[in-house]
């Protein structure tokens, strides 16, 4: 003989779960894909992050005017004059670096 | 198009990346998946519905189960080697959680003042009233541990030694919830048709 409330709540219980099904559920997610994801994740939003970079960067920076040339190194001073004595750069006296060459 | 020449090593590196740590570990990709994923699939749905019952809410009982998977691939791997009844530890693994939760939720409740319930959704609402409202309303009357013992032997269909198991109780304690349990809603019943 079954007790009317042991029976009420076994229906009342099933017809609750039987209400949840597969589609209810969020998309499945194995435990073993889940670091994946992460790291998937993560370098789509790197991706997406040097992209914004990129763009910005293309958008701030002025162009160069192509009219303008650019500027040439300073004035130098002619440096044959302080190596006649050949002994070595002298105190106080610009060196000029050592280039090879004809 | 441009997906139709993508080169050979992106599809590589893009099925390696998505494979999972399973495919890391030399396994080509048409062994069969992991024993953890097809338990996954498996028990995904019945213990969600268990958790539901429990907790009485559908996000909260997914978060539970995403998380007992997960502290299982951790704890046992994704072989699940050393697990001697998976099935069983999954089930105490989820009462467990929702008794958690459900204490979470109260010592919260107790610390914050009363807010409205938020209105359910139509298909919830359709839903329960299928699954008998009295019934329901009746079953929030239990403590915690009543109610798995309720759930656990009126959904699951569980022995009183399983029960006592999954909740690592005596065999005793069971009964005696259970009776407990019963009469509480057997109360609850009569009060809501006189």
């Amino acid at each position: 003989m079954t007790d009317p409330v042991e029976d009420r709540v076994r229906a009342a219980l099933g017809a609750r779960a039987a209400g949840i099904t597969l589609d209810d559920l969020r998309p499945s997610s194995p435990p073993t894909l889940r670091p994946a994801r992460r790291v998937l994740t993560l370098a789509i939003r790197a991706l997406v992050i040097a992209t914004a970079l990129v763009l910005v960067a293309i958008v701030l920076i002025p162009d160069r005017d192509p009219a303008v040339e650019p500027a040439g190194p300073g004035p130098s001073q002619d440096c044959t004059s302080f190596v006649t004595t050949g002994i070595g750069p002298t105190l106080g006296m610009p060196q000029c670096p050592y280039t090879e060459g004809p | 198009m441009i997906l139709a020449i993508r080169p050979s090593w992106l599809q590589l590196l893009l099925r390696s990346v998505t494979s999972g740590a399973h495919a890391s570990r030399g396994g080509s990709s048409r062994e069969a998946p992991p024993a953890i994923n097809e338990l996954y699939h498996v028990r995904r749905l019945g213990l969600v519905r268990l958790a539901v019952l429990m907790v009485d809410d559908l996000p909260t009982a997914e978060d539970i189960v995403q998380d007992v998977f997960a502290a299982l691939y951790r704890r046992h791997g994704a072989d699940l080697r050393g697990v001697t009844d998976p099935h069983a530890y999954l089930t105490t693994a989820v009462m467990n959680a929702c008794r958690s939760a459900l204490r979470r939720r109260r010592t919260a409740r107790a610390y914050l003042p009363p807010k409205p319930l938020p209105a359910l959704a139509a298909e919830d609402e359709a839903l329960r009233t299928e699954a008998d409202p009295e019934v329901l309303a009746a079953l929030t009357r239990l403590t915690v541990r009543q109610r798995q013992v309720v759930v656990l032997r009126y959904y699951a269909e569980l022995s009183e030694e399983e029960i006592a198991d999954a909740l690592r109780v005596s065999r005793g304690t069971v009964k005696s919830t259970a009776s407990r349990a019963l009469t509480i809603l057997r109360d609850a019943l009569s009060e809501a048709r006189p």
